[in-house]
């Protein structure tokens, strides 16, 4: 009989640079779970191996350097491992910076979880020329210590055994010593830990020193937590105050500095009897290839060729299989249409489902080739450049340097530019990144602006759409520095950008990365899109006004079967007008009508009401709403759309048109993107980003219509 | 404490080399730098400005980071070292890293 497995949960903690990820997938393979750390828009990932007869769930947690309360990555892995306890933690380090890396080693045993030490690209350290006595460090960090070459998954199988081991026998030779600070702080911390056991209420999650360590740092969530859960707080936070006070006067820097300049020494001590030091310069060739990457004159015309590249991959290589996924959807429309008898279910079928299904692949080869790309200009390491040569303008913004590329994506597509904001490490710069990328007139938008200001401006049409970008851009940077100095303003984080050496990317990472984002894509966005989808269908098919349509279809029958030229123009006419009398009646029309004194002082019709909420679809849709809505036809008759709508009739000005693009550029994009901003940020910023562009849109076109009113352009 | 002779990071010259004596600030920017190593005693190099003038790209105990120059300001180091160049411009109106990074915009 088959022995039942056992459960294992190893959580794998490092720096971001050390390869942490091609660890995790050389562990679990393709079997992997993308979600979110709870509360938080961090990802997490977890995935499943087995080993021997363990079933082992292994969690990657957040890429840090260190395991403050001070950002949201640092206390997502930390309250995972104090509060989740996993048997067993990895840490994945650079053993090419061994000295930086370590010093999250040194905070990992201060929590006193059970800890293999995993040094990583051993190939670097090798032939950099540097030795390291395994063994030694092994006794002074009081953890096994393992060595691998992730991207090539070797010593992989050694780790899950170290690891495995470790779970089992938890024996006393791995026992941690305590990492000393200094006379001055260990014997501070001694008394600290003896007051901390004698009250109680402390016992459970947190290790007693622990607790101790991060009071004298003044780390918030540790002081609120014995607050809270400590019968009586006041003699430890007291001994805390006097104790600070005994450390500044001795040495004359706070504890939270010489406790750190403590874990450093510790480092340096360890090293200095493990390891001979590095003959060959590991960055030697990384400075010379950023001499040009990185140079004053060459420096920008090659990031702008690299992203030119990107944009032009992404968006014309991608139209490629985006006019087949097309066809394909209008050939299957096509033989459904021919093949289901004619009724209610058909119409849902083919406009509805494939329709939807049709609208949610459209996008899957700009993200897959986007992703790609992506994955190449961040593993290569150049991805880190790029922010550094873009800080300072995207700075200006209130943003981050690495904020460039999902913005400049934004002008293709809102949609991949929002997931692409996951290269953004910190959440604050994630989010309000995502939200001003929509700002960025995506290419769907085009269609209106072709339309509207060919109609209105005829010959200054080029100009007019110049400006509309300008503004999108513009309106950004304003509401940029809007929001950094009030909504982002506590959360400012120093610019501190690891600048890691160039490597190649290996085509393994390149293809788990493209696709793990196309399967995110699908999963979690694809089901909101296609229901959206099919509810917008429904409101705009219904209530279905059957009688109506039969009176129209029999009188079209009836002039079909004379055949005259006139009775044809006129079948022609009368099928127009029901289009437009189903589209005004539907639910979608009524609320266009609905929402009439809202959009009136803009100075727009009520057809134009109708195409911004089925715009909600996808911003090319405005253009044929307004198609049917002012009855337009095709060919050039005198009934062509802008005909139509440079016909005072239309109740349409230059001016209120001018405004229309203003509003299309700025309010919500469509579906797709605000279902990215709800994966990407959270349901709470998904309404709060509907509602501010909706609010900005407004009051642009407003402030446009009634300036120009005031200024007789009207 | 700070040595009188301490200068701030951000004055430095590419190419400098030099000791960290103080990181200033405080909160989770202080503990930032400090995390990436900026601790008392560290060996700091300048490699070079961005092409704007900012960040400023810096090697510190074989890493390579970055930092603007008004967070640069925060960390002094040691002003008595052989191997550094001072900034031209370094003195009054230079407190927040700002006059520099314009200069060499306008080059």
């Amino acid at each position: 009989m088959k022995e039942a497995l056992k459960t294992l949960r190893i959580a794998l903690a490092g720096n971001p640079n050390s390869g942490k990820t091609s660890i995790f997938n050389a562990m679990t393979g393709a079997r992997q779970k993308v979600g979110n750390w709870p509360g938080v828009t961090v990802e997490k990932k977890t995935g499943v191996l087995t080993y021997g007869n363990y079933r082992i769930q292994v969690i990657d947690l957040p890429g840090t350097y260190s395991l403050t309360s001070y950002s949201v990555e640092e206390r997502a892995a930390r309250s995972f491992i104090v509060e989740e306890r996993p048997d067993v933690v990895i840490h994945v380090v650079d053993a090419g910076n061994l000295a930086r890396n370590l010093y999250l080693t040194v905070q990992l045993l201060e929590l006193g979880v059970d800890l293999v030490v995993d040094l990583n690209m051993w190939d670097d350290f090798e032939d950099s020329g540097a030795t390291l006595d395994r063994d030694k460090l092994c006794t002074l960090l009081g953890s096994p210590v393992v060595s691998t070459i992730g991207h090539r998954g070797e010593g992989v199988d050694e780790l899950i055994a170290a690891a495995v081991r470790l779970a089992e026998e938890r024996c006393e030779r791995h026992r941690h010593v305590p990492i000393s600070y200094g006379s001055h702080v260990d014997d501070v911390l001694a008394e600290l830990v003896d007051v901390i056991e004698a009250q109680a209420g402390l016992e459970g999650d947190y290790p007693f020193r622990w607790v101790a360590i991060k009071l004298l740092e003044g780390d918030d969530e540790i002081v609120d937590l014995v607050r809270i859960r400590a019968e009586n707080a006041q003699p430890i936070l007291e001994l805390v105050e006097r104790a600070s006070r005994h450390i500044y006067n001795a040495t004359g820097a706070d504890p939270e500095k010489v406790i750190s300049e403590g874990r450093y020494g510790y480092i340096e001590g360890a090293l200095k009897v493990s390891m001979t030091k590095q003959k060959a310069d590991r960055m030697a060739l990384t400075r010379q290839i950023d001499n040009v990457f990185t140079n004053r004159f060459l420096g920008y015309p090659i990031f702008f060729l690299f992203v030119w590249l990107l944009f032009q991959a992404t968006f014309k290589l991608g139209s490629y299989p985006m006019e087949w996924i097309d066809r394909a959807v209008g050939w299957l429309s096509a033989t459904a249409a021919a093949v289901l008898p004619e009724s209610l279910v058909s119409d849902l079928i083919i406009d509805g489902i494939i329709g939807g299904v049709g609208s949610v692949a459209v996008f899957l080869p700009n993200i897959l080739i986007l992703f790609l790309g992506v994955s190449i200009l961040e593993d290569s390491g150049y991805m880190a450049r790029a922010a550094f040569l873009m800080d300072r303008i995207m700075h200006a913004l209130g943003l981050h340097g690495k904020s460039f590329i999902p913005m400049l994506m934004g002008f293709g597509c809102s949609v991949p530019a929002i997931m692409a904001t996951r290269t953004l490490e910190s959440e604050r710069d994630r989010i309000l990144t995502i939200l001003l990328v929509p700002l960025m007139s995506c290419s769907a938008r085009m269609p209106v602006y072709i339309l509207i200001a060919g109609t209105f401006f005829a010959e200054r049409a080029g100009s007019i759409v110049f400006l509309i970008y300008t503004i999108g851009i513009v309106v950004a940077l304003l509401i940029g520095r809007l929001f950094a100095k009030t909504i982002f303003r506590s959360a400012h984080a120093p610019f501190v950008m690891e600048l890691p050496p160039y490597r190649a990317p290996t085509v393994k990472g390149l293809l788990t990365h493209m696709w793990e984002r196309g399967r995110l894509y699908v999963q979690k966005m694809g089901g909101v899109i296609l229901v959206a989808s099919i509810i917008l269908w429904f409101l705009g098919a219904f209530p279905q006004q059957a009688e109506l349509t039969t009176r129209y279809n029999d009188e079209v029958d009836r002039l079909n079967a004379i055949g005259s030229v006139e009775a044809l123009d006129r079948v022609d006419e009368l099928e127009m007008e029901l289009a437009a009398i189903r589209a005004e009646n539907s639910y979608i029309g009524r609320a266009g009508k609905l929402i009439e004194p809202v959009i009136s002082p803009l100075g727009y019709s009520w057809q134009m009401g109708v195409s911004l909420i089925t715009g909600f679809v996808a911003k090319e849709v405005v253009v044929s709403t307004l198609g049917v809505l002012y009855h337009a036809g095709e060919g050039d008759t005198d009934t062509t759309l802008p005909k139509v709508l440079r016909d005072p009739s239309s109740g349409i000005s230059p001016l209120a048109a001018f405004g229309f693009m203003v509003f299309v550029l700025l309010y919500t994009p469509c579906i797709a993107a605000v279902a990215a901003v709800r994966r990407e940020a959270g349901t709470r910023w998904m309404l709060f980003s509907i509602a501010y562009q909706s609010a900005l849109a407004w009051f642009a076109g407003f402030a446009i219509y009634r300036v120009g009113c005031l200024l007789g352009l009207g | 404490m700070r040595p009188t002779n301490a200068v701030p990071l951000a004055v430095l010259m590419p190419g400098s080399i030099a000791r960290v004596v103080d990181v200033a600030g405080s909160g989770a920017f202080r503990r930032r730098l400090m995390d990436m190593g900026f601790v008392q005693g560290a060996s700091v190099q300048v490699i070079r400005d961005a092409p704007l003038g900012n960040p400023v790209e810096y090697c510190i105990g074989g890493t390579h980071v970055t930092l603007r120059k008004h967070e640069a300001m925060h960390i002094l180091v040691d002003g008595t070292s052989g191997r550094m160049a001072l900034r031209r411009g370094f003195g009054k109106g230079f407190r927040h890293g700002r006059r520099l990074g314009r200069k060499r915009t306008q080059r």
